[in-house]
């Protein structure tokens, strides 16, 4: 049992593809997280602007911010099913 | 003529001295693989380039000591002065640290490169090194032969490591049975006149090897066979000390004003150290004498003793100038003067900053930062807009609507002297960066700023001939007319700001991502713009063929913003790779934002109706 573990172990410090992949998810969450901070900060703007121009655009920061981080889920969705 | 004849006599005396004496060719075999050696060394530390030894770089620079500490470090790890000198000059040039902590650097590279001597007085004549020189030679080949990049480095650096101590090995056995048959130390010349003559023969053989390390292992050896007496020795070393900043000034012949600047302070380090190192040749052979005692070096021990005045003297150089640094930065500012700042040809483009990837692609980034400005400045008042209104806090419809003077521009005359210039050199310099060995990661940076560049170039030419009909129409009597391409400059003004803001935003903070936001805004504006246009053609406002012009303008101005969001992704994208990487494949697509274009639209329109 312990040399298959030290063999898993090793088979997977070798696999470069497999740990690209983990150092590319690891990005992508943190660029999520960075997105979801943004994301709640302009709904709060949002909420406490009134003036009609300024909410036209912090709807569009919104929205493209909200975009990202759908599609960023999808691609962290798509490695995990690939492993 | 004597540069054609040279090397030919060189190879020909070579030929002839080994067809006299099998031992000289024993010494000059190697010292060629000691020489061999250091190349490999330096192969396998290069192949690490690109990462830790930038970063470390980086890093290790913001106070003065650090970057002294990081010369000694440096060299002592990789044991060549010249390998460090030339990543300093190539970092230097590319801006990556300043001058200050560049000479900080070199003065610690020349006590760091004192080690060398320990090492061999040390341990290259005491212990077998031969016997440790194979297995380092056979596991550094094999290594050589892997496909992993890392391991091909450290093969190159084990078999380095192999080679030198072969090298020496050689060069031990060879001055040994020499000394069987001629004893050089016949020739020696004390006092004064000696002490001049083997530092200018020290000076000699460095320039012609290349190499302060080679000189001195020949130093060494030939000490510890007694073919040279100490005192001569210690000459040789003084001179090998000036001697190497004659590569140091070769090298620095390409790298930039920066780099020639390096060169000088390195010339003058080692030219006070050498002088301070005859002028008080007493003093420090009276301490290496009581060090050696206090110590432990045996009296008759002349190669560790030379080891200890080598080190010495370098320190005594250090500590003397080192208190310097700062006061020498204005000084050498002062005597190597830069040429005038020109807008029209590159700063940071330089030979020198090819050898080092990283160093390469920074140069090309800060080049492209020069080219985005003369852009900026070119569609700036190509849009008759002040950059500092750009710039500033204040409403773009209201500086769009005050500024209706037209700004005086030969657009052609600017575009071939402030952009098509830099771009063929950024252009000319990729290409040949490219053809040294980059790694991946580089190379592909490489290829994105070359994009850069060209979306940068694409923006401007599309700006030349929207600038035709803009400059017509933007103090024109048809109001219509001129709030269309009022619309068309504010679009464009906006796009200048965002890019500015992004540029210069809080390192962490908001990301090139937001860009999509920026235009997703610009395709809501455009086709508002649109909308507004049909309305002026039926209301009789704009003729249609004036519409024309408008259209195809739009077209112009849409082009050149996403040229210029473009090259803003690549360019100002400060994230570590693996980030840049992330970053672009959560960017929206065109499909992408046309889709939240339509359901914005949508959501907009059921207000509307609601209303």
């Amino acid at each position: 049992m312990k040399t298959k573990k030290i063999l898993a172990r090793l088979k997977s410090i070798m696999n470069a593809d497999r740990r690209a992949q983990a150092a590319q998810s690891d990005a992508i969450k943190e660029l999520l997280g960075k997105l979801k901070q943004k994301e709640r900060e302009l709904k709060q703007k949002l909420e406490h602007t009134s003036d009609d121009k300024e909410r036209d655009k912090l709807a569009i920061k919104l929205a493209v911010c909200h975009a990202q981080r759908k599609k960023g889920l999808a691609i962290l969705k798509e490695i995990k099913a690939s492993n | 003529m004597l540069r054609k004849t040279f090397l030919p006599t060189i190879l020909a005396l070579l030929a002839y001295g080994f067809w006299l004496s099998p031992n000289f060719k024993v010494i000059a075999a190697g010292l060629s693989l000691f020489l061999f050696g250091m190349l490999s060394l330096e192969e396998g530390f290069t192949a690490f380039s690109g990462g830790t030894l930038e970063k470390i770089l980086r890093k290790s620079t913001d106070r003065l000591w650090k970057s002294i500490g990081l010369g000694i470090v440096s060299t002592a790890v990789m044991q060549s002065s010249s390998l460090v000198s030339l990543i300093t000059i190539s970092f230097l040039s590319a801006g990556l640290i300043n001058l200050a902590a560049g000479i900080g650097i070199i003065f610690g590279a020349n006590l760091g490169t004192t080690t060398g001597a320990w090492l061999i007085a040390g341990l290259g004549l005491k212990v077998n090194i031969a016997s440790y020189a194979m297995p380092l030679l056979v596991f550094g080949v094999i290594l050589i032969f892997q496909r992993a990049k890392p391991l091909r480095g450290i093969g190159h650096g084990l078999a380095g490591l192999g080679l030198l101590f072969l090298g020496i090995h050689y060069m031990k056995e060879g001055f040994d049975a020499f000394s069987q048959s001629i004893n050089l130390a016949e020739y020696a010349v004390s006092g004064y006149r000696g002490l001049f003559l083997f530092t200018a023969i020290g000076i000699m053989a460095t320039v012609v090897l290349q190499s302060s390390h080679a000189t001195l292992v020949l130093i060494i050896t030939a000490l510890s066979a007694g073919q040279i007496t100490y005192e001569n020795a210690m000459a040789l070393a003084i001179g090998a000390n000036v001697g190497t900043t004659v590569t140091a000034m070769l090298g620095a012949m390409s790298a930039n004003i920066e780099g020639k600047r390096l060169a000088v302070a390195h010339l003058i380090f080692n030219m006070v150290t050498g002088l301070l190192a005859i002028a008080l040749i007493s003093q420090l052979i009276w301490a290496v004498d009581w060090i050696s005692l206090e110590v432990g070096i045996r009296d008759h021990n002349y190669t560790l003793k030379l080891a200890l005045f080598h080190t010495l003297f370098n320190l005594l150089g250090l500590l003397v100038m080192a208190p310097f640094i700062n006061r020498m930065v204005p000084f050498l500012e002062r005597v190597v003067q830069a040429p005038s700042a020109d807008r029209t040809q590159p700063r940071y483009l330089n030979p020198a900053s090819m050898e080092v990837p990283a160093a390469a692609v920074e140069s090309v980034r800060k080049e492209l930062i020069r080219l985005y400005e003369n852009a900026f400045r070119l569609i700036a008042h190509g849009l008759s807009l002040h950059r500092g209104a750009i710039k500033s806090d204040q409403d773009l419809a209201t500086v769009v609507a005050q500024s209706r003077r037209l700004m005086p521009l030969d657009i052609d005359e600017y575009y071939d002297r402030h952009i098509k210039h830099l771009h063929s050199a950024i252009i000319e310099f990729i290409s040949q960066t490219q053809t040294h060995k980059l790694p991946q990661r580089e190379s592909d940076q490489l290829y994105a700023l070359r994009e850069a560049s060209r979306n940068m170039v694409e923006a401007v030419k599309d700006m030349k001939h929207l600038h035709k009909n803009l400059s017509r129409y933007i103090a024109g009597d048809n109001t219509a007319l001129r709030a269309q391409y009022d619309g068309i400059r504010l679009q464009l003004a906006i796009i200048l700001r965002e890019l500015s803001n992004i540029q210069e935003r809080e390192p962490g903070s908001d990301s090139v991502l937001s860009l999509d936001a920026v235009q997703l805004g610009l395709k809501s504006a455009n086709s508002k713009r649109e909308a507004t246009l049909d309305i002026a053609i039926r209301n009789g406002r704009i003729s249609p063929l004036q519409a024309t012009s408008v259209m195809n303008d739009n077209r112009y101005a849409y082009d050149i913003s996403l040229n210029l969001l473009q090259m803003a992704r690549i360019l100002f994208s400060d994230e570590p790779p693996a980030l840049k990487d992330a970053e672009s494949r959560l960017a929206l697509e065109d499909s992408d934002l046309d889709a939240l274009l339509e359901a914005q639209d949508a959501t907009q329109g059921t207000m509307e109706n609601n209303q």
